[in-house]
């Protein structure tokens, strides 16, 4: 019988190991789903990735709001024009569980925008520092930041043969 | 303490766990072997990449293609030239719908350097779906749709020189 009492042991063991990797990929797979409804401009899917009561320290701490409803006003009213593409990538996730429910992450991300109204292009790397939170067995984001590494920007029509061709958000041609 | 028949049913739950883990693993690596072989140009494992009976709705729906063959010769009559393109695959939110199933979406951001020195740059999202064929999974269906695309010429940039590249327009010459 202690054969059986080892056992069980060692699936316990097995079942923690097996679970604190679903959660890095559930993680991952939450950052990723952020960063797609950024970019497409679905606030009621990015919404569900925080929790009621998150908070931001986005741009060094210029950026802090807290509630999810302060912060999707802030991202809406950041990239939410219809002039404004933006592509945000995340890189190299650093991933530590702390416990069933509480977890870390910090990412490099890249980000661009066109400001097509201004005709500006922008570029900029950030390290992301986040807490996320499992609550009914889905994670969300519990606070979310970023540290600048640089920013820049520059006037698109000095390359004279830059276009367009395509813009998800350009109005419809009935 | 737990009988055997707890353990076991436990036992088998883990192997489903590691395995819907292993299949979300399988598929990014899909998914990476296919951006890579239409970068490095390689037909054939790209072809592998596809179910016989898969379909596309690239460019938002515009080059829809259906089969194998066919997804192949719209893809190497775009690309099969020295063109040099930069395909990169971000952000993969994978689901695994069945024991053969799956469904997942990507961020694709690209670069293409064109015959005559343009440079073309996309954002875009893929939607793809997946299917486990005698172990192996393929993609049963891929499409994209742009957030934007943007063209201009490399010459106007005087200073911009090509210092190496991987297909040479001379490997082409003859052809």
């Amino acid at each position: 019988m202690a054969d059986t009492k080892d056992l069980e042991a060692r699936i316990k063991a097995l079942e923690r190991k097996v679970a604190v990797t679903e959660d890095i990929e559930a993680i991952k797979r939450l950052k990723h789903k952020y960063f797609r409804c950024l970019d497409a401009k679905l606030w009621d899917e990015l919404a569900q990735c925080f929790t009621e009561d998150a908070t931001t320290s986005y741009t060094d701490g210029k950026y802090s709001f807290h509630g999810v409803e302060a912060i999707i006003g802030f991202l809406k009213k950041s990239l939410g024009a219809t002039t404004v593409l933006s592509m945000h990538q995340g890189h190299q996730p650093e991933i530590d569980i702390t416990s069933e429910t509480m977890a870390n992450g910090i990412w490099t991300s890249e980000a661009g925008l066109i400001i097509t109204d201004r005709n500006v292009s922008t570029r900029e790397v950030n390290f992301y520092h986040d807490e996320y939170v499992k609550i009914g067995g889905q994670w969300k984001i519990k606070h979310t930041g970023y540290k600048r590494l640089f920013e820049e920007a520059w006037d698109r029509g000095e390359t004279k043969s830059l276009r367009l061709m395509a813009n998800m958000f350009a109005p419809r041609k009935e | 303490m737990a009988s055997m028949g707890e353990l076991q049913a436990e036992i088998q739950l883990l192997r489903r766990e590691i395995q819907v883990l292993k299949d979300i693993e399988a598929i990014k690596q899909l998914k990476g072997r296919y951006f890579r072989s239409i970068d490095c140009k390689l037909w054939d494992e790209l072809a592998d990449c596809f179910a016989e009976d898969a379909v596309t709705s690239y460019l938002n729906g515009r080059e829809h293609y259906e089969g194998r063959d066919a997804i192949m010769k719209y893809l190497k009559s775009n690309m099969d030239m020295p063109v040099l393109t930069m395909h990169q695959g971000h952000q993969p939110e994978i689901t695994i719908t069945g024991e053969t199933t799956a469904v997942g979406t990507w961020a694709l951001e690209d670069y293409i350097i064109t015959l005559k020195n343009k440079g073309i740059q996309c954002a875009a999202f893929y939607h793809d779906e997946y299917v486990k064929i005698d172990g192996r999974w393929k993609i049963k269906s891929t499409g994209y749709d742009l957030v934007y695309r943007e063209m201009w010429d490399r010459n106007e940039t005087k200073s911009l020189k090509i210092l190496d590249r991987m297909h040479q327009p001379s490997s082409w010459e003859g052809r």
